[in-house]
């Protein structure tokens, strides 16, 4: 898995690319973490290259989710493929994150 | 060294001795400078005296022939000046004699005496008559006509009034008569007068009768043309030029040729009268002074010059002719003279050039035939010396210090020749020691075949591969390609091949094994070398291959359809690089007919001529076409297309082949293709052989990707949950996963581990989902996906084993 980061006016957006899976996910938490210690509070997460997430991948944003939104901060998805979507569904994320089709959309929300 | 070079000089100065006595040098060698040169010389020699003979000849012509018209024209002018003087006196006497008979008493014996006396006295006057007209000179005679004429030293006198002779009706007398005007007479020959050839010269004489001038009669004097022959005898030019008179009608007055005299000058010319010819004698007979080239002689047709000029007072014609190669006789003479000189100075020219040039080219010449023996090996020759500091000098030094070069270079070439003959003998022993390294022969089996080549480019090569059994049930195989080539990668190679041998062993997991090795290859690697490598242990049994592909070409699994799947895992970096690496390893299991293909680069970037690569494409192609044959059969097969296309290109790289078939046995078929397993160890990296193992099966048996991923999500949960909380001592545990088919579209998985008692189904995972985000808990959610994902969960505890199996239809 690799993390590609942009930095734009209105947030971080993070894009994921490759499998968020038991062994990697750590890499995501720990960068998530600096972020939210700096106090950005603004995130967009792009997974229109991510191919697969398990249950640890959707704990760390699960996590993400928790401590931005106790700061009144704004931590949105976009770009989920198919299969992942289904996931997301399954374990009801859906309803409790902010998913949008594209990261134009996704932005014009920050 | 010095040695050496001393042993190579005495052989050649036995070389030399039996040399020196081959042919001498040719005088003139053929292509050799001498003869180019003096070509050279020749040719411009030629050039150059050409055209100044030439020039001179055309010049030395234009004086010759400027001379021989001033020779003719004086001589013309003298003749005629000459001819003049003895015509002169002849028209005075008879002019002066008329005068006296035109008087009215003619006193005619002092007139006769007169004549007489002339006659006598003068040279060229033959004979003189007085011819009267009729009754004229007295009342009795109708004729009258005394003629004095000479012979010998006396003169006779004769009358010449007869009536046969009848002068009243001769041209001599006729003429003047008409004309009343003195006139010269055509040569004619004289029969009833001097009995000779002569001419006439007429002079009418008249009497006054009542005042008128009547014609009375006619004075002659006859002239003999001997005289005039005499005159044209002394107007000669060259060898046989000649001069002749004649009158303006063309009749020959004199001519040294006797016989053309009173004959017409057209009828001497022999031969066909041409234009050239008749017009010249038209101007010549119009009295034109001239010189021109004519082609006749006037009676043999010889090129000759003419030149013609009229005698003055007289109707004649004086001309003078000689022919054309007598005026320029001393031209020719002189140029063959010339010729002769110049053929001699050639000659001597020739001679010289070639002396010279031989004295020039004779140093280049020894230094030739020095550098020659010194091609032949023959380093004891010595180079000419000499002395001057021309280019030649300067060459032979060159050549001096090139042997010097040369001798060094060779002594140097022979230690190293010898020392690599000497190398390249024990390379052949190693080649021997390493192909006596690899196990040759797979023992017959009736589950298992397994057949492996290696083609070192060099004479030893630094890729191996490895079989042997482990025990009964066990078998490792392995497969590497040493980086560089040659001797340094052999050692290494037998180096990597010893530890493994002694590293491998069943009690421990493979790549816990490669880790050990691969730690003493890089403890102990001074010139940083690094082998790509597989190791597989396969156990026999199950059909199941654990492997671990350290940096290598991946494997690939040959179906007996003819598929291939490709195996694209690497589970490690190569061998030696760097200490602390980690290895994991994969599983393959085995159907029947199942071939599993191992190969270095040294096939896949075989090159041809052209420079193309051979290509996993077309490896792939061959193996996948010929995958019913035996191992042996399909690896020489591709060995042989792999030659083939090189098509005697010099192999690069080693070419090493392993393959390791699963028999197809009679009604073992469904089963086992039915029926994967893989083992894992309760490792959280193991995670990736079972994903990579996973995504095998799906492509074996073609399960859709969504539910191959929705698998793995399942499978990932259950591991992890087993590898986190099911064992408390921190050892290794192992954990069986088998898939099975029990229908055309659905999977079944079973799940094995010998940890705590945990039955996911007894889990409440329902406020996993439905609570809002602050409440939610983190875990249990992957228990969650389990159930959701699945059709169908069961659990079991069965002799200290957490058994779960799922089925999942698609």
């Amino acid at each position: 898995m690799e993390l590609i980061e942009k930095k734009t006016e209105k947030c971080v957006i993070i894009g994921i690319n490759g499998r968020l899976d038991t062994i990697n996910y750590s890499i995501l938490e720990k960068r998530l973490t600096e972020l939210l210690d700096q106090n950005v509070t603004k995130i967009l997460i792009n997974c229109s290259q991510m191919d697969y997430v398990s249950s640890s991948g959707l704990r760390i944003l699960l996590m993400a989710l928790k401590r931005i939104t106790m700061v009144k901060g704004k931590f949105v998805l976009c770009s989920l493929q198919e299969n992942i979507r289904e996931i997301f569904e399954i374990s009801g994320f859906t309803t409790i994150f902010e998913i949008h089709p594209n990261e134009e959309d996704a932005l014009g929300v920050f | 060294m010095e040695k050496l070079i001393k042993g190579i000089q005495r052989m050649e100065t036995e070389k030399i001795s039996s040399t020196s006595d081959k042919p001498a040098r040719p005088f003139l060698p053929k292509g050799g400078l001498a003869i180019r040169y003096t070509r050279f010389f020749i040719l411009a020699f030629l050039i150059v005296f050409s055209i100044a003979f030439y020039y001179t000849f055309s010049y030395t012509r234009a004086i010759l022939d400027e001379d021989a018209l001033q020779r003719a024209s004086n001589i013309t002018d003298l003749t005629i000046a000459r001819i003049s003087n003895v015509i002169r006196p002849v028209e005075q006497v008879p002019s002066t004699l008329s005068t006296a008979l035109e008087s009215d008493k003619p006193d005619y014996g002092m007139i006769a005496d007169l004549a007489k006396e002339f006659v006598l006295e003068d040279t060229v006057v033959f004979g003189s008559a007085m011819a009267f007209e009729p009754y004229m000179h007295d009342k009795k005679h109708y004729r009258y006509c005394p003629y004095v004429f000479e012979t010998g030293d006396t003169v006779i006198e004769r009358d010449l009034s007869s009536a046969e002779y009848d002068y009243f009706k001769q041209d001599w007398y006729r003429i003047p008569k008409l004309t009343g005007q003195p006139v010269w007479s055509e040569p004619y020959y004289d029969k009833g007068g001097g009995d000779t050839l002569m001419c006439t010269y007429s002079v009418p004489f008249f009497r006054q009768k009542a005042h008128e001038r009547v014609f009375a009669g006619v004075i002659t004097m006859d002239i003999s043309l001997e005289t005039f022959m005499h005159i044209l005898k002394s107007a000669r030019v060259y060898e046989t030029g000649f001069s002749y008179l004649m009158s303006r009608k063309g009749i020959m007055i004199a001519h040294p040729h006797t016989e053309y005299i009173n004959k017409d000058i057209r009828k001497i010319i022999v031969g066909e009268s041409d234009k050239a010819t008749d017009s010249v004698i038209n101007l010549m007979l119009q009295g034109k002074r001239m010189f021109v080239k004519m082609r006749d002689l006037t009676h043999v047709q010889v090129p000759s010059w003419l030149y013609t000029a009229p005698v003055p007072h007289t109707n004649w014609i004086f001309a003078i002719t000689f022919p054309t190669r007598e005026l320029y006789s001393g031209l020719y003479e002189f140029f063959r003279k010339l010729a002769v000189i110049f053929v001699i100075s050639l000659l001597a020219m020739i001679l010289l050039t070639i002396l010279i040039t031989r004295r020039l080219v004779s140093p280049i010449s020894r230094l030739v035939d020095a550098t020659r023996r010194i091609g032949q090996g023959d380093f004891g020759t010595e180079l000419p010396s000499y002395r001057s500091k021309d280019e030649i000098s300067q060459l032979t030094n060159a050549f001096s210090h090139m042997k010097g070069e040369l001798v060094h270079y060779i002594s140097n070439l022979e230690e190293a020749t010898a020392a690599r003959e000497k190398i390249e003998g024990e390379l052949s022993v190693a080649h021997d020691i390493q192909m006596g390294l690899l196990p040759k022969h797979f023992p017959k089996r009736d589950d298992w075949d397994l057949a492996a080549l290696l083609d070192p480019a060099r004479a030893v090569g630094g890729d191996l591969y490895d079989f042997y059994f482990l025990d009964d049930d066990h078998l490792f195989i392995a497969i590497g390609d040493v980086s560089g080539k040659g001797v340094p990668a052999s050692l290494f190679m037998v180096s990597a091949r010893t530890l493994f041998r002694s590293r491998i062993s069943l009690g421990v997991p493979l790549n816990q094994s490669v880790y050990e090795i691969n730690k003493e290859i890089c403890r102990e690697n001074p010139n940083q070398m690094f082998v790509t490598f597989i190791a597989g242990i396969l156990d026999l049994k199950n059909s199941c291959l654990t492997y671990c592909n350290a940096g290598h070409n991946p494997p690939f699994l040959v179906k007996p359809t003819g598929k291939t799947m490709k195996f694209s895992d690497v589970h490690g970096i190569p061998l030696g690089i760097f200490e602390h690496a980690t290895y994991s390893s994969g599983t393959v299991l085995f159907s029947p007919g199942d071939a599993f293909f191992m190969y270095t680069d040294g096939v896949t970037e075989a090159l041809n001529s052209e420079d193309d690569f051979y290509g996993e494409e077309r490896m792939l192609e061959i193996v996948g076409l010929n995958a019913d044959l035996c191992p042996s059969e399909l690896m020489h097969k591709l060995e042989s297309d792999v030659i083939g296309f090189m098509k005697g290109v010099d192999q690069a790289d080693d070419i090493t082949l392993l393959i390791l078939r699963s028999k197809q046995m009679p009604g073992q078929e469904t089963k086992a293709t039915e029926m994967k397993q893989i083992r894992l160890l309760n490792k959280l990296g193991e995670l990736n052989r079972l994903v990579a193992n996973l995504e095998q099966l799906a492509e074996e048996w073609e399960i859709p990707a969504k539910v191959s991923m929705e698998l793995n999500l399942i499978l990932e949960e259950l591991f992890t949950n087993i590898v986190f909380y099911a064992f408390d001592d921190g050892r290794d545990h192992e954990i069986l996963l088998t898939y099975t088919r029990p229908s055309e579209n659905s999977v079944q998985v079973q799940i094995e581990d010998e940890g705590k008692k945990f039955n996911l189904l007894e889990k409440d995972t329902s406020n996993t989902v439905n609570h809002p985000v602050e409440e939610r808990q983190i875990g249990g959610l992957g228990i969650h996906f389990v159930k959701k994902l699945v059709n169908e969960i069961r659990y079991e505890r069965r002799d200290g084993k957490n058994i779960v199996i799922l089925i999942r239809n698609y």
